[in-house]
């Protein structure tokens, strides 16, 4: 497996550096690299600043994870990531030791601290807040939640760009791609804001930053539920998100955009049994009656009605959690026969779209989360062996040489990365597939799963004997597509590497012999 | 008509009425006593105020709810074309029409537009991302005349392209308009706190503001309240930003939260809560205290000025009359020689043009070269934060047209601002030319009423609105307008056509200002990209290029259409400043002869009183008191109305 033969060319690496104590700097490099490899892939949360990125990683996480307001709220770095023992730590820019804190205090290290100027200081030297939390998701995933571009606080554009590897002030971004945190992005574009959201493609597109390519980057279209009442947010979610995905340009820099009601689904998440109840008294309204005080927020958390059951106060808390749709949709449920607290929450976050866009991200960025890494590792390798090289003696200078070349040659070595390769050309529009031969590209190379059987869109469990014989029967037909003159260049080239890719499944099924044994699923090849 | 606003109507468009009925009376008077110049002059100053249109100018992000503002505070519904996606950059106009006309105007052959009338229910599929994806059709304007009981009054909404990007082309066309706007409604909302692009624009459009002091008339809207729970944060959140970004007094800025849907549930079913929470009628108030403030005052004045100098001319030769049948035999031939001397000067006046000409020319070209002075300031003013602030810009250095837009939209700010600033000038150039000369009958009652804008509609009398552009204007402009000019090919073409058709909507200075708005995007856009492509591929090429190098040579390659735009802001305005002269001449030339008219009649008159007899004499006293009564009751009621209008003063009063 690419991750094996990953770790064994660092192990190689050190080998290759010896223990000289001149060696050091080379060392500390690679350990670094390694570990990283071997850490969960980091997903970072980007959009403009207020377009719901909080919220939706609330709902991905499944209930209040992050702080999250009308206003631009969040002001630092959030980086969410596995850990037993729930807590944060702050890390500063100045590097300063990290301080740990209770996880009571994030809301105040993340909330801008507009009257407090002692906090403000504090806030401003703050690099990231670091959050363990124990949450499952977190096994596959770290999360990392920005402040957001396009603010009025050019302190909140200048946190997200820094963190995403682009210094604040200088011109060039040639240090973007190599030195950027996150391996992967989430796009986040506003229901509300689209045209502006057309720019903020372009200008990710302008500034050069190598994680967005529709290999490392997925969108969301947040706060569809505005488009209630007039529309039904998921469909007209779909709609725009489609005609994003063509007009505006966004399928060159997105492998998919996603409509997501994230403040249902974070909603949903924390359901209680009391916001359960008083959902079941506002079912008993006349669905139009509801629908239409639902829409006047103002009036429906503020004002006491004759005809109303639930008192404003606990309306409110309602409408804070789920929004008016939201309301709107649990109560059509409750009347449909959702009877319990459960049952109505899973259905809201199937409905939200939340449970689709995990599936998303698990099947996109799971399945090529090895090779995406193993990629950002050697750009990092080569980027910064360039800054410790003029420092080292002559003859370690050599040694580092050879040792980086041990990880680096795999990216001309291993298929992985001519997969990847072949899949950003066709989604930059420079292949003639047809849609059939486009979709088998993205299965061989792992997009519904990375085991034998869900590459060759064979079921689950079949035998070696069966796997066989379709490998080698897709080897037959690309063998014959790339012999075929009239593919022009870069087409003729995808179809020999997909036919590489199915000869590389023939010799795995070979080499496993008779008992091939069910490959791990998504989440256990991370 | 006064109840369509309802509580909302304000004074203004009571003044406007009374104004109106002034016109009327004074007319009926100088018809009776066949002064024909006065008939006429009384005829043309009544129907400007008549035809002066109200433009009230939207603008704001995309899905800021904009068109759903205008739906609700027009009372119709599905009028302006609400989308999900984002509408295409075109403008949408809403003006009255004894019945319905709808119109878009795309780009033809060469960038000269041409006009399609369409159906109400057309709209959407011309005016929606959705209808109408990539803008394919080409769509410029949409143009909707509809018997909206509303627009009576002269009001015309112009809901803009949007503001988000700073950098398109198009906020060159909407800064434009801001200059000719009788109230500009920014629009924010409550779901999303207002973003830096959309600042950006503001602190643009506040900084156009500052050439012509013209803070007035602005206002801020925050859409969506019915969306959130509560929206008091957003509220003060976007409340100070636009304080700090428009350096614009926070309390005379107002921002007026909204819902559109509680509106447009109140015109469903008249609940009142709906109409309490969606906060229109406070809306409407503010909307026409900002119009009264930046229009009405100008507006008013202007015809209230008309009226006093029409009832000062007929008044003298009864006066004169009067004075000589109280006077004995000397005094009387004072006066008779007085009147004559008076007449002999005017008649040298109207026959012997080009002395005072000659003066005035010269006053006006004072004004025009401390406009070129002004304007060239400008222009630098916008080069200097290029080279400290744009070239330090990564954005800007990476992408050759966001660079281009901002400069041509910072430039054509600048160009529309000093235009404006070229009617006032001209303006009050003038009014001190007559009182100079003596052609001022007596001042303006109100002394405080702004200089009236300087009335060169006669200029465009011939021919319908659409051709307007084409008469009274240089060689350059009409070349221009056809997409003729060398230099700039079809960019200036459609930059042109945009700028006639929005110049067109608004009164006539502001064809003269759409047409330079235009001229200006079609020509740097057009003249320029090609040249500085060279530069582009250099940057593509050498990737690793000393950023410091770069910027030098962008730089130094943008000297050109810094050369280009100082010359066209000298030119231009010279061209402008010759309209006015132009106007300015006519104007005197109409006075003079509405003067000479009353000063024969009183000739005439005193004639008359040497040959009668002393016994009818204290007749005809009576007669001429009861014949002066109807005009001393006009003069009354203008000095009412100006101390009135006067009073619309609020902010810089």
């Amino acid at each position: 497996m690419l991750r094996q033969r990953a770790i064994a060319a660092f192990d190689r690496a050190m080998a290759e550096l010896g223990a000289d104590p001149a060696a050091e700097p080379g060392r500390a490099l690679l350990c670094e690299q390694r570990a990283r490899l071997l850490s969960p892939l980091r997903v970072a949360v980007v959009g403009r600043v207020s377009s719901g990125k909080s919220t939706l990683v609330n709902a991905l996480l499944g209930g209040y994870r992050v702080p999250t307001g009308a206003t631009e709220l969040t002001y630092n770095v959030n980086w969410l990531r596995y850990g037993a023992e729930p807590g944060i730590l702050i890390h500063f820019r100045d590097g300063e030791p990290a301080e740990p804190r209770e996880l009571t205090d994030l809301e105040r290290m993340t909330v801008r601290a507009a009257d407090d100027p002692e906090l403000r200081d504090f806030l401003s030297r703050i690099d990231y807040i670091e959050v363990r939390d124990a949450n499952p998701q977190l096994l596959d995933f770290d999360v990392i939640d920005t402040p957001g571009l396009d603010s009025y606080f050019r302190s909140d554009s200048a946190n997200t760009l820094r963190f995403l590897g682009r210094p604040e002030e200088d011109v060039r971004a040639a240090t973007v791609a190599h030195g950027s945190q996150a391996d992967a992005l989430v796009l986040v574009f506003a229901r509300g804001l689209a045209r502006g959201d057309a720019e903020l493609l372009a200008d990710f597109q302008g500034a050069g930053l190598a994680t967005a390519t529709p290999i490392t980057a997925v969108g969301a279209l947040t706060k569809v539920e505005l488009y209630w009442p007039d529309r039904d947010p998921m469909t007209e979610g779909r709609r725009v998100a489609g005609m994003m995905m063509t007009e505006a340009g966004a399928s060159r820099l997105l492998f998919e955009l996603r409509p997501v009601a994230s403040l249902v689904g974070a909603g949903a998440a924390t359901l209680t049994e009391d916001d359960h109840g008083d959902l079941a008294e506002l079912a008993r309204l006349a669905p139009e009656l509801l629908a239409r005080r639902a829409a006047l927020g103002p009036l429906f958390t503020g004002k006491n009605y004759d005809d109303m059951p639930v008192p404003p106060t606990r309306r409110r808390a309602l409408f804070g959690k789920l929004g008016g749709y939201g309301i709107v949709l649990s109560c059509g449920l409750i009347r449909d026969g959702l009877d319990t607290r459960a049952g109505l929450s899973q259905e809201l976050i199937a409905r939200s779209g939340i449970a689709a866009f995990k599936r998303l991200l698990g099947g996109h960025f799971g399945n090529h989360a090895d090779a995406i890494k193993l990629q950002r590792a050697i750009a990092a390798l080569e980027e910064r062996q360039r800054v410790i090289l003029p420092e080292l003696p002559p003859r370690q200078r050599l040694r580092m040489d050879t040792a980086v070349a041990e990880v680096t040659r795999l990216g001309f070595a291993e298929h992985a990365f001519a997969e990847l390769a072949v899949l950003q050309h066709h989604y930059d529009g420079g292949l003639e597939l047809t849609a059939a031969e486009a979709a088998e590209l993205l299965r061989v190379t792992g997009e519904q799963g990375t085991s034998l059987a869900a590459r060759l869109g064979l079921p689950d469990g079949a035998g070696a004997d069966v796997l066989l014989r379709g490998a080698r029967e897709r080897l037959a037909v690309w063998a014959s597509y790339t012999a075929d003159p009239s593919h022009s260049g870069p087409t003729r080239r995808a179809g020999q590497t997909i036919q590489r890719s199915y000869e590389l499944i023939i010799a795995e099924i070979t080499a496993a012999g008779p008992v091939l044994r069910p490959q791990p699923g998504v989440t256990g090849a991370l | 008509m006064t109840d369509t606003w309802g509580e909302s109507m304000p004074v203004f468009v009571d003044l406007r009425a009374a104004t109106l009925r002034l016109f009327a009376e004074l007319s009926g008077i100088a018809e009776s006593r066949a002064a024909g110049e006065a008939v006429e002059r009384l005829a043309a100053g009544r129907q400007r105020l008549r035809d002066e249109r109200l433009v009230v100018v939207v603008c704001g992000e995309f899905k800021r709810g904009k068109s759903s503002l205008l739906n609700a505070l027009l009372e119709e519904p599905g009028l302006f074309p609400v989308d999900s996606f984002y509408a295409t950059n075109m403008i949408t106009m809403a003006r009255y029409g004894p019945k319905e006309n709808i119109s878009v105007t795309v780009a033809g052959e060469r960038g000269n537009p041409r006009r399609i009338d369409i159906e109400r229910s057309d709209i959407a599929a011309y005016a929606t991302e959705s209808g109408n994806p990539g803008n394919a059709k080409g769509v410029q304007l949409v143009s909707i005349e509809t018997p909206n009981a509303r627009l009576a009054n002269g009001l015309t909404f112009v809901d803009t392209p949007g503001v988000g990007g700073p950098f398109e082309q198009h906020s060159a066309v909407t800064l434009g308009f801001l200059e000719n706007a009788s109230a500009v409604i920014f629009v924010a909302d409550a779901t999303q706190p207002l973003l830096e692009s959309e600042l950006e624009f503001m602190r643009r459009a506040a900084s156009s503001a500052r050439i012509t002091d013209d803070a007035a008339g602005n206002l801020f809207v925050l859409t969506k309240i019915d969306a959130v729970d509560d929206f008091e944060e957003i509220l003060d959140n976007t409340r100070a930003k636009i304080a700090e970004v428009t350096g614009w007094p926070i309390d005379s800025t107002p921002i007026v939260p909204v819902s559109s849907r509680a509106k447009l549930d109140y015109l469903k079913d008249g609940s009142a809560e709906c109409l309490e929470l969606s906060n229109f009628p406070a809306l409407e108030q503010v909307l026409w205290a900002a119009l009264a403030e930046r229009k009405g005052r100008a507006l008013l004045g202007a015809a209230l000025a008309d009226l006093d100098r029409a009832a000062h001319a007929l008044l003298i030769p009864i006066e004169t009359e009067l004075r000589g049948l109280v006077s004995g035999d000397s005094d009387l031939a004072a006066l008779t020689a007085q009147t004559q001397d008076r007449a002999a000067w005017l008649t040298e006046l109207h026959e012997n043009k080009a002395t005072w000409r000659t003066d005035l020319t010269k006053q006006l070209d004072g004004v025009l070269r401390e406009l070129q002075k002004r304007g060239l300031e400008e222009l630098e003013h916008q080069w200097s934060r290029c080279e400290t602030v744009y070239l330090h810009d990564d954005r800007y250095l990476r992408s050759p047209e966001t660079l281009l837009n901002q400069i041509v939209s910072d430039a054509g700010a600048a160009f529309s601002a000093v235009s404006e600033l070229a009617g006032r000038h001209a303006a009050r150039a003038l009014q001190e030319f007559s009182a100079r000369h003596g052609l001022e009958l007596r001042a303006p009652e109100a002394g405080r009423l702004p200089d009236p804008p300087l009335p060169v509609t006669h200029l465009f009398d011939e021919g319908s609105s659409t051709d307007r552009p084409g008469l009274g204007l240089s060689k350059r402009w009409k070349m221009a307008a056809d997409g003729g000019t060398s230099a700039s090919k079809a960019g200036a073409g459609v930059g042109m056509a945009i700028g006639a058709i929005v110049g067109s909507a608004i009164p006539v200075v502001g064809t003269i200002v759409g047409l330079n708005v235009g001229f200006l995007v079609g020509f740097t856009v057009g003249s320029t990209v090609g040249s500085l492509s060279g530069y582009w591929d250099a940057v593509q090429e050498a990737e690793r290029q000393k950023v410091t190098v770069a910027r030098d040579r962008l730089w130094s390659e943008l000297q050109e259409l810094r050369r280009a735009q100082q010359s066209s802001m000298s030119e231009s305005l010279a061209d402008l400043v010759a309209e006015y002269t132009t106007a300015a001449i006519r104007e005197l030339e109409n006075r003079i002869a509405q003067e000479r008219e009353g000063v024969a009649e009183a000739v005439a008159r005193l004639k008359a009183v040497r040959d009668r007899v002393e016994h009818a004499a204290q007749s005809r006293r009576e007669e001429l008191v009861a014949e002066r009564a109807p005009l001393d009751r006009v003069l009354e009621k203008i000095g009412t109305l100006s101390t009135r209008v006067a009073a619309l003063a609020g902010r810089d009063g």
